[in-house]
């Protein structure tokens, strides 16, 4: 191919980047600069030390952090035995992979609401918990970080379910077959399929990391506004008309999340 | 002319906002033809509301509302944006956003010659908007701010604000956040029923952080707080009392507090270089007239904002009455509106953690 047709290939794809991702993100940068949130004002870091220095803003940092890192590795953990079954049973694929992928179809909104209901005190699984474990008081979700975890873990599962599938299925089955000769389904996974995966758990993991470290409305709603992360402070600080803060907040985020983004992408890289 | 790199880089931000206030601010839109009206407004209800009325309006005054929906602090972020190309010719927000906004110069004030029937507006509604030249506002509707709670799990009556800090309540009242007025107006009740004020609001502070341990939701979105309370994971909400009436079937109490009531008057608001200003203030007028009035408050679920007798039939849908009026606390709304910045800082420290 061409260097001219490569670049007509792209120009599509560049020409809507173009607008809706680097304008406003230089918008952004140029607002967390800007002072009292007017044209007119001057420059000024202010937003920055503000959050620098600031205790409250660091924790909900790490706490955001903690949030998308967690995420992504129990949701890593549950995704790879799903996604390695399905390999192994090709005929369950179409089913349990719609399954899984159902969360996707359904709006934001309905899913949080059930949740909320599911989750609630009286809900049917708080009901479970005291049928097992009679006299018990009822787990307070809502408003808790495990509610969050849990409403996270659900929607995150498609992302790194489809992402793992679909590295083990270019796994040549030749070589998986070549395996089942030499050693047990276990040593397979251990030492063939996961290996030739990584790719693809590099990006589910990446993906899932991002989306939770990025999520709003599931810690603000689930969380009871009690489970402040930098989506959450951003959003604060917009609703205050604090542009220059909520700018700042938006940069450090970006800022935080590209150097693990950039680690994944090497360890994918890398990958044999 | 030699245009470098940097240069054109170093513009690129505001030259970008500028063309997106000037696309907002297109022809036919925000300078739109003397029968169409740009308005800025919030949805749900209002939306609903503004709609039933639309085929009166149009017959009665040749106006057609065009809206664009969004928060009261999405509406003035637009204005901000917008500058001199504002994408609006009237918007309709929350007290503190008015007086924000007027504050900043995005709004310009109106007189009674210019909306007659400000003269029929209740005074004490009326009161927080006036400005040098006018008021900043044309109050359309009232809501009173109290406690929903209920009373199949509450073991005892809720009468007074103090009754949120009794230990049976832990981990069961759901209060706005901030930075909103529904946040900022808890901040001030705690104040007034503790021995301070809104000038005073350090007894505020302190019993906000004793509620602390009895509130289990800081919540953004009103109809999350009463999912949770009919869900029974709340007991107690502190929250717009009208809401509450719908939910007495399912156990729920509105109680307007012995020491007396917040309160969110909200009305309609002109942007300074809006235009098709003789369209924005007939439409002001037209929703001050009785008929609008008790039709706006039936189809939105508030409390007319001018001295129209309110019928029984309508009266018992709203838990706004003129005797309550006397019983608002008193509330600077400017000074919310100002310091809300900052109040939301120290409320995420001391209160949420």
């Amino acid at each position: 191919m061409t260097r001219r047709a490569g670049l007509l290939l792209l120009a599509p794809a560049l020409l809507l980047l173009l607008p809706v991702f680097l304008v406003p993100l230089v918008i952004i940068a140029e607002t967390s600069i800007r002072g009292a949130g007017s044209l007119d004002s001057g420059w000024t870091l202010a937003a920055y030390r503000q959050i620098l220095s600031s205790r409250y803003f660091l924790t909900a940092l790490v706490r955001t952090f903690g949030l998308g890192l967690s995420i992504a590795t129990l949701n890593t953990v549950l995704a790879t035995p799903l996604a390695w079954w399905l390999i192994r049973n090709p005929r369950w694929k179409l089913p349990v992979t719609a399954l899984v992928a159902a969360p996707l179809l359904v709006n934001v909104v309905a899913r949080l609401e059930g949740w909320q209901l599911l989750l609630s005190d009286s809900g049917p699984v708080n009901a479970v918990l005291s049928a097992l474990l009679p006299g018990g008081q009822p787990v307070l979700f809502l408003g808790s970080t495990l509610g969050v975890a849990i409403a996270l873990l659900h929607i995150m599962l498609p992302y790194v379910v489809l992402a793992l599938l679909a590295a083990m299925q270019a796994i040549d089955p030749t070589v998986l077959d070549a395996a089942d000769t030499l050693a047990r389904p276990g040593r397979v996974f251990w030492t063939v399929a996961l290996p030739l995966s990584l790719p693809g758990l590099a990006s589910g993991f990446l993906l899932a990391f991002t989306l939770a470290s990025a999520s709003f409305v599931i810690p603000a709603v689930i969380g009871g506004g009690r489970f402040n992360t930098f989506p959450t402070l951003i959003y604060q600080d917009m609703l205050a008309l604090n542009t220059p803060r909520a700018a700042a907040l938006a940069m450090c985020l970006l800022a935080a999340l590209l150097p693990l983004a950039w680690a994944v992408r090497r360890t994918r890289n890398a990958a044999p | 002319m030699t245009i470098r790199r940097r240069t054109i880089l170093s513009r690129l931000p505001r030259d970008t906002l500028a063309l997106m206030a000037l696309l907002n601010a297109r022809p036919g839109f925000a300078q739109s033809a003397p029968t169409q009206l740009s308005l800025g407004t919030y949805g749900g209800v209002f939306e609903t509301a503004l709609n039933t009325l639309a085929p009166k309006l149009k017959a009665d005054t040749g106006i057609e509302l065009v809206k664009s929906i969004g928060s009261s602090q999405i509406i003035l972020s637009k204005l901000q944006a917008g500058g001199q190309h504002p994408p609006f010719e009237a918007v309709i927000m929350t007290a503190e956003a008015m007086l924000l906004g007027e504050q900043r110069n995005f709004l310009r004030p109106v007189t009674v010659e210019q909306v007659p029937g400000l003269a029929r507006v209740q005074k004490r509604l009326l009161a927080p908007f006036a400005t040098k030249g006018g008021y900043t506002t044309v109050p359309t509707h009232w809501k009173a701010i109290g406690i929903l709670w209920r009373h199949d799990l509450v073991p005892f009556e809720i009468r007074s604000w103090l009754d949120l800090w009794r230990p049976e309540l832990r981990n069961r009242i759901s209060v706005q956040n901030m930075p909103t007025l529904g946040g900022a107006l808890m901040l001030v009740s705690a104040a007034i029923v503790h021995g301070g004020s809104q000038r005073n609001l350090e007894p505020g502070w302190q019993a906000m952080r004793a509620l602390r341990p009895n509130i289990r939701e800081f919540y953004a979105i009103t109809s999350n707080a009463l999912t949770s309370l009919v869900a029974g994971d709340t007991w107690v909400s502190v929250n717009t009392l009208d809401l509450g009436l719908p939910l007495a079937s399912r156990n729920v109490v509105a109680t307007a507090p012995v020491e007396g009531v917040g309160y969110s008057p909200e009305g309609i608001g002109f942007p300074r270089f809006g235009g098709n200003e003789a369209a924005a203030y007939r439409f002001a007028d037209f929703m001050l007239r009785d008929d609008v009035q008790l039709a706006w408050a039936q189809q939105a679920k508030v409390a007319p904002s001018t001295t129209v007798a309110v019928p029984p039939g309508l009266q018992q849908d709203l838990v706004e009455t003129e005797a309550m009026l006397s019983r608002l606390f008193d509330i600077d709304f400017l000074n919310i509106a100002l310091d809300i910045q900052k109040w939301s800082d120290r409320w995420r420290e001391e209160v949420v953690g």
